[in-house]
């Protein structure tokens, strides 16, 4: 049987001495399980990873020219997926938040005196040894969302999907090939789905399946992404185009949805699906100010800020009805959904056979 | 509607992806023009009364509305209401792509026009 494969780490400080401390310290306590090389900035430690690849990096935060935090920043770019370890004399709470927000794996204090570094050796120790030990590790660029998904449902894998740009962080739950749930800031569910498939650019992690805290989404895994690139489309080509117009400008809002009380004990979306309101680039943020979901029997599946859920329901049975005299008329097909934006915001109303959703936001495009 | 003005709205209505257009008045008088063999006069009418009507049913649900976009498999309806009760439709080829800023544009200079 051969031996396992050393973990390659490579440590990244403008101190020189405390390298060469590094790698006789942790150097004995890894026993030959690490093999440890050093860079005193990052344009050496670029130049080592370009040629041999690191299981992880140990990332001194005060550097001179580039720091460790934008180096971090850097690094997540260039090299998507490599677990950084932050490693730093000045730890404050602010510091460690903005790393673990960029996605470094740990934020360790540099031990002041050699009594210190067993426990920092055993931390990095465990979590190189965590890291998944078969498939492939490498960049993939311009890779769409929809591709990872559908490799990872097709191949009936269990995992999670992060995904991140500067403003948004969202996770995509895959159990045995079957998309189960889905979260972004406070979306959940195929909303939250289909407003993370509607992203840009940005990018992703794939980790292991965690159970989530509630599985949110049933539809196959194919009708899920087929409808997130219908809605992308309807939404004016949003991933080709720079600044998405809004399909329709309405002159006046429905009092039923104007007129949302907003509770101080409900959460409040952040971001809207981009699926149901595209956002020019000079536009206000949009702000979801309520929306209800029935299934498509009629049965009220999820509502939020809703007034009347009553009134609401009836509004989309009624325009259901005049949609449906209307296909009657004309060949225009199935209806899909009926639209409405305002000074203040924008109403969607859409009717499928396996749901009515009702979906009404505030901000976004200036009328 | 006297024939240079309805020249000039056909004119100006003449956008991508737009099939016809259809305005009925508060008396239920109509006046149309076809792009394409899409739709007859009479599904023109039938649609855009049916339109017309279903904005009043909305208002009396405390919709106050006066502009809709209806979105079937094959097209866009889009309404646009003067306060003197005059409804223009537009009958749009349903796309990807298709941006409808400029359609949008149109229907609010018909609202503006009031």
């Amino acid at each position: 049987m051969s031996a396992p494969r050393k973990k390659q780490i490579l440590f990244v400080d403008d101190d020189a001495q405390l390298l060469g401390l590094f790698r006789e310290l942790f150097g004995t306590m890894a026993k030959d399980r690490w093999e440890i090389s050093v860079a005193q900035n990052h344009a050496e430690a670029l130049a080592q990873l370009q040629a041999r690849k690191a299981d992880l990096v140990v990332l001194d935060i005060g550097m001179p020219m580039m720091d460790g935090v934008q180096f971090l920043k850097l690094l997540g770019q260039t090299h998507p997926g490599l677990q950084v370890v932050m490693l730093t004399g000045n730890a404050t709470l602010e510091k460690r938040k903005e790393c673990l927000d960029l996605g470094a794996a740990m934020f360790l204090e540099k031990p002041t005196d050699k009594s210190g570094y067993p426990a920092v050796f055993a931390a990095i120790d465990a979590l190189v040894h965590a890291l998944p030990q078969e498939g492939f590790r490498g960049m993939m660029r311009q890779v769409g969302l929809q591709e990872v998904l559908q490799m990872e449902c097709l191949g009936v894998k269990s995992s999670v999907l992060e995904i991140f740009t500067n403003k948004v962080r969202g996770r995509v739950f895959i159990h045995e090939g079957s998309i189960v749930h889905a979260e972004s800031g406070q979306l959940s569910g195929d909303v939250a789905l289909y407003s993370l498939l509607a992203l840009r650019g940005g990018g992703f992690n794939l980790t292991p399946f965690t159970e989530p805290d509630r599985r949110t989404i049933e539809g196959t895994w194919e009708f899920l992404l087929m409808e997130a690139a219908r809605l992308q489309d309807e939404g004016g080509e949003v991933a080709s185009m720079p600044a998405p117009e809004p399909a329709v400008e309405m002159a006046d809002i429905p009092d039923v949805f104007a007129s949302a009380p907003r509770g101080p004990s409900a959460p409040e979306p952040a971001v809207a699906p981009a699926a149901a309101v595209t956002t020019p680039a000079a536009a206000r943020p949009t702000e979801i100010k309520q929306t209800v979901l029935w299934s498509g029997g009629g049965e009220l599946l999820h509502a939020w800020q809703c007034p009347s859920t009553d009134q609401a329901k009836q509004l989309l049975e009624f325009i259901e009805q005049q949609a449906r005299q209307i296909s009657a008329a004309a060949a225009v097909g199935r209806f899909e959904r009926m639209e409405a934006t305002t000074n203040d915001g924008r109403v969607v109303c859409q009717i499928q056979s396996d749901r009515r959703l009702l979906v009404a936001t505030a901000g976004g495009p200036a009328v | 509607m006297n024939p240079k003005t309805k020249s000039q709205l056909t004119q100006s209505l003449a956008l991508p992806g737009v099939a016809a257009w259809c305005i009925c008045d508060a008396n239920h008088a109509f006046e149309h023009h076809c792009f394409t063999d899409w739709f007859k006069a009479a599904q023109l009418q039938t649609i855009t009364m049916r339109l017309a009507g279903a904005l009043e049913g909305l208002r009396k649900r405390q919709t106050a509305a006066r502009q809709f976009c209806w979105v079937f498999e094959h097209a866009q309806l889009l309404l646009a209401q003067r306060t003197n009760g005059e409804t223009l439709v537009l009958f749009v080829e349903h796309r990807p792509g298709l941006n409808l800023s400029i359609h949008q544009a149109a229907l609010a200079e018909f609202s503006a026009r009031s």
